[in-house]
């Protein structure tokens, strides 16, 4: 079921609200929320209902006996245990058909002539979210962070929480299991109100814009060889600005449902093309990627204390691995690496005080680094990104534009995209008084993305 | 927000949930008056955009001379060109094919409506059938629309009661609560003028013979259309496709018998779809489904007389594997190698007997 389809705004969620607002607080409540996110999740495919259900309880397993074990070689050893089969997991189902072709193009180049059985194994959706709120729910018990769960029901009601589960932002069970355990909110109109306010700028920033965008940058990743100069920088800006109002959209949508069953979740953007520098942009971007990066695995390896080769080679590890993160092909491979160069780059000038001072020329140079490692992360391969990349530097030259020319709906698209992302407050900045003009305009839209569901598309970040 | 003040904050809420129901009701009803695409039939106003019945049908009623040879079947059917078929029967080609997944009682009131034009003519059939022909459908929309086949289709179209309407607008919601629709109604309701040039428009893409004009293949056209039709096909057959559907099989068997009444043997022909798509739509049930419709044309043969052929497979006419428009539609350069094949394993049209002969 998607968030932006019929079933789920005019069925699932108005049924979900009712019934969770009317049952009586606690585990009635829980069980009801565990329930509905279990039939949310298994109309995607109820065959991956058992493995969801499965890894959730091994990682409360892990944390309840982590919370009991003061042995610091055995603590050690559970938390590696849980680690990797979280990573076990996500390695088996999301990466292993990419490491097995890749080995398979090895032995190719070096005379084998037997290719390597092929692997059908559908990728779980989700999995890349749940599997790091498991590691970081064991790693955050091992660091004695949080306390355990108070009990299975509410760790299972945080991990297979809906409106996260599918595309983030990654929830922490010391922010939102917390809130399970121990808000267990009255029921507030308020609540509903801003609710609603998140829930329909998320579906006006989704079905309004990105899906309106999507169809024209799809032709133009289809076709990069064609690309020229307009047409190239089309598809590039065309992509960053689809992709952030789809992901924020999506965040947003999150934000909303969270909200209406009384829940707070992390901002997960903050106006990223907004940021002044490439670490900025992070501060900024699928924030709760970037927090869980930081603390899971940039920190761990040293973070930024040590020498300036160290904090590099940091850097490196973590955006290599937040770039396979997203999926097994050599583009989220290369745009991993290429944000690990721009921050390395970045952190280097810094400390040696080579950072421009003017804030738009910061702007504009972040933002150009930003789309140019988006090139990467939409193509399809390596050629067709370095295809888009050729055509944006202009060595295709401005004509070839006849053959595939950039569409005046997206370039209207994508100018007004840039004012929007450059001037406008984004969705937390915004504090609607719960009036009547407010109520009408939220009204319209909604009513406006309501008649845009007929060709429902899902999320860009449900596939990762 | 302010959190505290619930009052406004109720006043809020119902303020944006009562005018968004108020407004999509507005909507729905507007649309459904409008009625741009005749999906819920209640005729008040004319479509956007001519069906391709209607000018099928304007075309039938202005043909020179009466066809004797028709071309009946789906979307895939419509790139089959009477004059290359003329050239190699010789004889006056008129393709009758109308878009549409099922079609079996398409192909019924075209019958039906050419030998109501023209009485006297006694023409055979080259039918395209497709594996999807014998879909579960309801005869609705387009062919219930146009009122010269309408009669043909009786018990889709004779006056839709409220219950009938209720149950289309159910089944279009998706395209009645859209913005396209809107944007249309608002059209007719608007601009009738520009709404009308956009049906000639739709209209000079039909020539006299009933084909559809050449389009030369291309990897953009190709590139858009594919994944759709995996898409569109894949739904079909992982959600609805489970078994031939009794109606299809009922407008099959009595255009047969009129044809056999008539004196025509028709040559009704499987229509090929790319090995591509078969790879992916086999394991969803195409393989069973496509099994089972051949059987069941064969078992036919025993009641009806016709010719059959299952051309599923390209590869049987040395298929160009670039010209496809999508995972089932063929360009003409594929159309033209199918019909010398058709033509070779068949002997060509069988010739019509003499009205009242055995």
């Amino acid at each position: 079921m998607l968030l932006n389809s019929y079933t789920f705004l005019l069925v699932f969620l108005p049924l979900v609200v009712i019934t969770f607002w009317v049952l009586p607080r606690g585990y009635a409540r829980l069980s009801f929320l565990i329930a509905a996110s279990l039939v949310f999740y298994g109309l995607w495919d109820w065959r991956y209902v058992p493995l969801l259900l499965g890894a959730t309880l091994v990682d409360w397993l892990a944390g309840h006996v982590l919370a009991r074990t003061a042995d610091g070689r055995r603590r050690k050893l559970l938390l590696a245990a849980a680690i990797a089969l979280n990573l076990g997991l996500l390695g088996y189902f999301k990466y292993r058909g990419f490491f097995l072709t890749s080995l398979d193009g090895l032995l190719s180049l070096v005379g084998a002539e037997e290719a390597l059985p092929a692997l059908r194994v559908l990728l779980p959706i989700g999995i890349s979210f749940y599997t790091f709120a498991g590691i970081a729910y064991a790693v955050d018990v091992y660091r004695g962070t949080i306390k355990p769960a108070r009990s299975v029901i509410h760790y299972l009601a945080w991990v297979t929480l809906f409106p996260y589960l599918l595309a983030g932002p990654i929830i922490r069970y010391g922010h939102v299991g917390m809130q399970l355990e121990h808000a267990q909110q009255r029921f507030r109109w308020s609540l509903i109100g801003t609710g609603l306010f998140f829930l329909i700028m998320g579906l006006a920033k989704k079905m309004l814009v990105a899906d309106v965008m999507a169809p024209y940058v799809n032709d133009l990743f289809a076709q990069p060889a064609q690309l020229a100069l307009w047409s190239g920088w089309g598809a590039a800006l065309g992509y960053t600005l689809q992709l952030y109002f789809d992901f924020s959209g999506y965040s947003d949508m999150a934000v909303g449902v969270a909200f209406l069953i009384g829940l707070r979740f992390p901002q997960n953007f903050g106006s990223p093309y907004k940021a002044q520098n490439v670490s900025d942009f992070w501060r900024r971007w699928h924030m709760t990627l970037s927090s869980w990066l930081r603390d899971y695995l940039f920190i761990p390896l040293g973070g930024s204390h040590g020498s300036q080769l160290l904090t590099v080679r940091n850097l490196f590890i973590t955006f290599l691995l937040g770039g396979l993160w997203h999926g097994p092909a050599w583009t989220f491979v290369i745009w991993g690496l290429l944000w690990g160069a721009y921050l390395s780059i970045h952190s280097t000038l810094r400390k040696y005080g080579f950072t421009p001072k003017w804030v738009w020329l910061n702007r504009i140079i972040t933002f150009v680094c930003a789309t140019v490692a988006w090139v990467f992360f939409r193509a399809a391969s390596l050629g067709d990104a370095l295809d888009v990349l050729r055509a944006m530097m202009g060595f295709n030259g401005v004509r070839g534009e006849d053959t595939l020319s950039l569409a005046p709906v997206l370039a209207a698209f994508i100018a007004g995209g840039l004012l929007w992302v450059n001037l406008l407050p984004n969705s937390w900045e915004i504090k609607p008084e719960p009036r009547i003009r407010y109520a009408l305009v939220l009204a319209l839209l909604l009513t406006v993305s309501l008649l845009a569901l007929g060709k429902p598309s899902a999320f860009l970040y449900v596939q990762f | 927000m302010d959190q505290d003040d619930g009052r406004r904050a109720l006043r809020f809420v119902i303020t944006v949930v009562l005018v968004t129901f108020l407004a999509v009701a507005a909507v729905l009803v507007f649309n459904v008056i409008f009625d741009p695409y005749a999906t819920v039939g209640t005729h008040l106003f004319p479509t956007v955009a001519t069906s391709d019945r209607t000018v099928k049908a304007d075309k039938i009623e202005r043909l020179k001379q009466q066809p004797q040879l028709v071309v009946l079947g789906s979307s895939r059917s419509m790139r089959y060109e009477p004059t290359y078929l003329e050239e190699k029967t010789g004889l006056s080609t008129f393709n009758a094919g109308v878009n549409g997944i099922g079609g079996t009682a398409d192909a019924w009131a075209m019958t039906q409506f050419i030998h109501e034009v023209w009485p006297e003519a006694r023409p055979n059939y080259l039918w395209l059938v497709d594996v999807e022909s014998f879909v579960p459908f309801e005869i609705g929309g387009r062919t219930a629309n146009e009122r010269r086949l309408a009669k043909y289709v009786a018990e889709a179209s004779a006056g839709k009661g409220a219950a009938q309407m209720g149950l289309a607008i159910w089944q279009n919601r998706t395209t009645i609560l859209s913005l396209a629709t809107t944007k249309d109604s608002m059209r007719l309701l608007l601009y009738r003028e520009k709404a009308k040039s956009k049906q000639s428009r739709y209209r000079k893409q039909i020539q006299a013979d009933g084909s559809v004009k050449e389009r030369k293949w291309s990897e953009k056209e190709w590139s858009r259309r594919y994944p759709r039709s995996v898409e569109r096909y894949g739904a079909l057959y992982r959600d609805a496709y489970k078994g031939m559907d009794g109606t299809a099989e009922s407008y099959l068997e009595k255009t047969l018998e009129f044809m056999n009444a008539q004196g025509a043997k028709p040559l009704i022909v499987l229509t090929p779809i790319n090995p591509k798509l078969r790879k992916i739509l086999g394991p969803l049930g195409w393989e069973t489904r496509h099994k089972q419709v051949a059987a069941y044309l064969r078992s036919l043969q025993k009641t009806y007389d016709f010719v059959f052929l299952d051309l599923t497979d390209p590869r049987d006419f040395g298929f160009n594997r670039r010209e496809w428009y999508d995972g089932v539609h063929l360009t003409t350069v594929n159309t033209r190698l199918a019909t010398d094949y058709i033509f070779e394993q068949t002997g060509g049209v069988p010739p019509v007997a003499p009205a009242g002969a055995e």
